[in-house]
């Protein structure tokens, strides 16, 4: 099924949760909702299962307006956050639930047939007779998934449904879910506010800000491409250092800051000599040893602070005006570099260089 | 939920309120200010001028004043002690203390007036240790029998306020007693500085029910011939209703009264209680009691369990004595009242029109809770806060103004001529207990509703579910536990109700329990025997029912008994 969203605008009293926002997602596309708590993508993935209506706009399933549709009639699978399993029914019950509902009503042995394939999917088939209350946190989630799949629905709906397991089974989890729904084909809507969610398992992602639609694109694009400052810090946390266009000659831009000059690949062709603009740079962009090859975007700067985070190390740099910039270096140490003992960090200048292509030119806003 | 759906709802509740609460009160402050066509203040001129009613007023204000404070003094040690406390035999001491809720208090009365009257068990007692004679004896109950009116209401609602006080306590976040102590305040300075704010507005809204139903009670007053209450003279003012406009303007008195207390315990002390960040895990600052401590806090349960059970105990030994006279216990035992009890007029019909009108009551109290709680918790009009508000008014008015109330509109020429309770009372009797005790089933409905988490009803409806056959399929059966619970409540209240009864039942045929009761005891020779036994029978009928209410709610009981 394919999913339309058009200017969809819902108000809370004083407060705009969703503002304007458009989308087209495709039919068998995993499409995410991913942003910052309160941006509205919870709102919107509400609206799209019909539990609140928008103030403006249309939502149209195949082009078919649903916006009077009750939830109910929509044949959305949803599942929720807290996963919503009914205490008082067993793992069975709650997953047949869907197939005996009017419309959906199928005959005993079909039923069983289908939750048990279902639960099976899940391996989860040994646990039919139990209660919810019995089940570990990644065992009630996949009773959530099955019964939001057994239905069939036109598109599953998933709102944050990894947020309560632990950090392993969460990698777990993405892996198999990922697995289902490209297995499946069905349009499916994740709404996140963890990039590498987003990142590892979306065909398509919109960033979403305070109701408004950022960017929508690919991962790939949104991490390389992002298209203002507030994506690039959102994505994998960019230094962003504010400068001036000094000059655009071969495709290739100089720009002047505080603590030196940068020379960037213009993408855009859009900046003009004096624009004010601010420059996105990836932690992991920055070099820390001498290489070989151009003079551009060599600097140095005093080591403030060593941050160990296992299979990187992160280093902040403060630079001839107090700007704090982040590295980001794989293994141990710097390899070829000097060593820096953590006693010593402090008083040591460093030197740092970053590719041109790694230098992304953004709007200053 | 869809919002038409809810106004609908809402709209139905207000007019049932509003022809069966508003109305019937609206129409007797009318009467009081109304004479001869007239608006007039004449009436409440007369009134204040009156010394017997100023009396009664000031009695009524004194008894609710002392009644309260024996309540506190007894329960709150009890819930202190019980909230923060684990020591042998708490389980069922806490459940224990709970039973003397299970009898009004004006059945009581028999047996204390057994105890402590002047051919009673302390006299009797006295008089076998050679230190009275029977020709010189006290009569204990006091001349005025002002203390033992107090004492024999305190005995019996102590528990009301017990329960909202270990529900304050236990809704305390530990953590906020830990930082205190952290800060070096610990003990009785932790408790008074810390934990007493916290707990104010529970406190306050369990006295406050205390002491509107002990300002207002008819039944134990008028079993001890402690007359001169408002209570009882707007009772005697129903005979001459017609003539005399006094008891309106004693009604309206006693409504405004009430209703300023209520707002009191609500507003002005109560407030809404402080949001605790973290729900308090009572696991955790459950402290182990042992040796003497642990017995001092069984010991203070067990006297306040026995103090409290003493009235019925002596209604049970009444039951069987054949007579009990000069003695300590009675001399000679007997099932005769019991069987004189099964073949006389008033017993057995008044059990059956009891439990008739109890449960009409409390299946349109499940209807009517259901349906306002669902809109008070679901849906989104912006003054369902204002239909819980009024719903719960029935509160903070005494069941015997509600009652003059219905009297009054149905005399005749009124609107509601034809339910005057002269001639049947059966339908004005239901919708009497239905409307006192509406507000108990919606708390509990209430509470039920808002522990569900809406993804529930929203998971059924994502998966193609009806709204209405959500209700049916997911909400009910997740709330059935609470709504057993009040239902229950309101059942047993219903059973217990005395001003509703004696007030609007006049016709013998129609009678429920308490009436039946109350008319027995005044038969002189046998009449108060067969009058404990028809109190034993509803003791242990109620009983069973709350203790099965007990057990499904467990430690939220208290939160039905919440303004």
């Amino acid at each position: 099924m394919n999913l339309s969203l058009q200017s969809i605008v819902k108000r809370f009293d004083t407060v705009t949760a969703v503002d304007g926002v458009s989308l087209e997602i495709r039919d068998g596309e995993c499409f995410f909702l991913l942003g910052p708590s309160g941006c509205g993508k919870t709102t919107l993935l509400r609206m799209v299962a019909g539990f609140c209506a928008p103030d403006e706009g249309r939502i149209l399933f195949n082009g078919q307006p649903v916006n009077d549709l009750p939830p109910h009639r929509r044949n959305t699978g949803m599942v929720f956050q807290n996963y919503a399993l009914w205490p008082h029914m067993t793992v069975f019950d709650n997953v047949a639930f869907g197939l005996t509902v009017p419309g959906r009503t199928c005959p005993a042995p079909e039923r069983r047939e289908r939750v048990g394939r279902m639960l099976k999917a899940m391996h989860m088939e040994d646990m039919a007779r139990r209660k919810p209350n019995q089940l570990s946190g990644g065992q009630q989630q996949r009773v959530a998934l099955a019964r939001a799949l057994v239905i069939d629905p036109a598109c599953l709906l998933l709102d944050e449904p990894l947020s309560n397991l632990d950090a392993k089974l969460r990698l777990e989890m993405r892996v198999e879910i990922r697995r289902l729904v490209k297995q499946l084909g069905i349009t499916t809507i994740y709404v996140t506010h963890d990039q590498k969610e987003a990142l590892s398992m979306a065909g398509r992602c919109a960033i979403l800000r305070q109701g408004r639609v950022e960017q929508v694109g690919p991962p790939r694009d949104l991490y390389e491409r992002p298209a203002n400052r507030f994506v690039a810090d959102f994505i994998g946390g960019a230094n962003l250092v504010p400068g001036k266009v000094r000059a655009v000659i071969n495709g290739l831009v100089t720009i002047a800051t505080a603590f030196g000059e940068w020379t960037a690949r213009d993408l855009h062709g859009a900046f003009q000599p004096g624009a004010a603009v601010a420059l996105a740079i990836r932690p992991e962009a920055l070099h820390l040893r001498a290489s070989s090859g151009t003079d551009l975007n060599r600097f140095a700067g005093r080591l403030t602070e060593t941050i160990y985070l296992g299979e990187a190390t992160e280093f902040w740099i403060r630079m001839s005006d107090g700007f704090v910039i982040k590295a980001l270096e794989s293994g141990p140490g710097i390899p070829g570099g000097p060593a820096l003992p953590a006693a010593a960090a402090p008083a040591v200048e460093i030197p740092f260089h970053v590719n041109p292509d790694d230098v992304i030119v953004l709007a200053a806003e | 939920m869809k919002n038409t759906g809810a106004i609908l709802i809402a709209a139905a509740i207000l007019s049932l309120l509003g022809l069966f609460f508003f109305w019937p009160l609206a129409l007797t402050v009318k009467s009081a200010f109304v004479f001869n066509r007239q608006w007039t203040l004449a009436i409440f001129r007369e009134l204040v001028q009156n010394p017997l009613y100023i009396e009664g007023l000031l009695n009524s204000l004194a008894l609710a004043i002392v009644t309260t404070g024996l309540v506190v003094c007894m329960a709150l040690p009890l819930a202190i002690l019980a909230a923060r406390f684990d020591f042998w035999g708490k389980t069922w001491l806490t459940g224990l203390i709970l039973l003397p809720m299970i009898l009004p208090p004006f059945v009581g009365v028999i047996g204390i007036r057994q105890i402590l009257g002047h051919y009673g068990v302390i006299n009797a007692v006295l008089v076998n240790l050679h230190l009275m004679d029977w020709s010189q004896t006290v009569d204990w109950l006091g001349r005025g029998r002002f203390w033992a009116v107090a004492i024999t209401e305190a005995l019996h609602l102590y528990p009301i306020f017990y329960l909202n006080a270990v529900a304050a306590i236990a809704n305390v976040d530990p953590t906020l007693e830990e930082a205190a102590e952290n800060m070096g305040c610990a003990g009785w300075q932790r408790f008074r500085r810390i934990t007493l704010p916290l707990i104010m507005p529970g406190l306050f809204a369990g006295g406050t029910l205390v002491f509107i139903w002990s300002f207002t009670e008819l039944g134990t007053p008028l079993m001890f011939d402690y007359l001169r209450v408002t209570a009882v003279q707007i009772y005697n003012g129903i005979q001459d209703i017609g003539d005399s406009p006094l008891p309106y303007a004693l009604v309206v008195v006693m409504l405004v009264a009430s209703a300023g207390f209520y707002a009191l315990g609500k507003g002005v002390f109560g407030r809404s209680g402080y949001a605790m960040m973290a729900k308090g895990s009572t696991a955790g600052s459950m402290q182990q009691l042992r040796g003497a401590r642990a017995g001092a806090a069984f010991g203070l349960f067990a006297i306040v369990f026995l103090l409290a059970i003493l009235p019925h105990i002596g209604v049970i030994l009444t039951s069987f004595s054949q007579a009990w006279y000069r003695s300590v216990a009675p001399s000679q035992w007997t099932l005769e009242w019991y069987r004189q009890a099964l073949g006389h007029g008033l017993t057995l019909p008044s059990i059956r029109n009891s439990c008739f009108y109890a449960l009409l009551a409390m299946g349109a109290d499940l209807i009517l809770g259901v349906a306002a709680a669902v809109v008070i918790v679901r849906s989104s009009l912006h003054w369902r806060g204002a239909l819980d508000t009024l719903i719960m008014l029935p509160l903070a008015v005494p069941g015997i103004v509600l009652a003059f109330g219905y009297i009054t509109m149905s005399q005749p020429g009124r609107l509601f001529e034809g339910l005057n309770p002269t001639d049947n009372p059966t339908f004005l009797l239901i919708i009497a207990y239905a409307v006192r005790r509406l507000p108990y089933v919606v708390r509990a409905a209430v509470a039920g509703l808002q522990q569900i988490s809406v993804s529930l009803e929203e998971a059924a409806e994502n998966l193609g579910c009806p709204p209405v056959r959500t209700i049916t399929r997911i909400t009910l059966p997740l709330i059935s536990a609470n709504l057993m619970a009040g239902g229950l409540l309101a059942f047993s209240f219903a059973m217990l109700e005395v001003s509703d009864s004696l007030m609007l039942a006049q016709k013998q045929a129609y009678y429920p329990i308490t009436k039946a009761l109350f008319e027995l005891f005044q038969v002189l020779g046998n009449g108060p025997y067969l009058a404990a036994a028809l109190g034993v029978w509803s003791m242990l009928f109620l009983g069973i029912t709350l203790l099965l209410a007990n057990r499904l709610l467990g430690q939220r009981l208290g939160a039905v008994f919440r303004l």
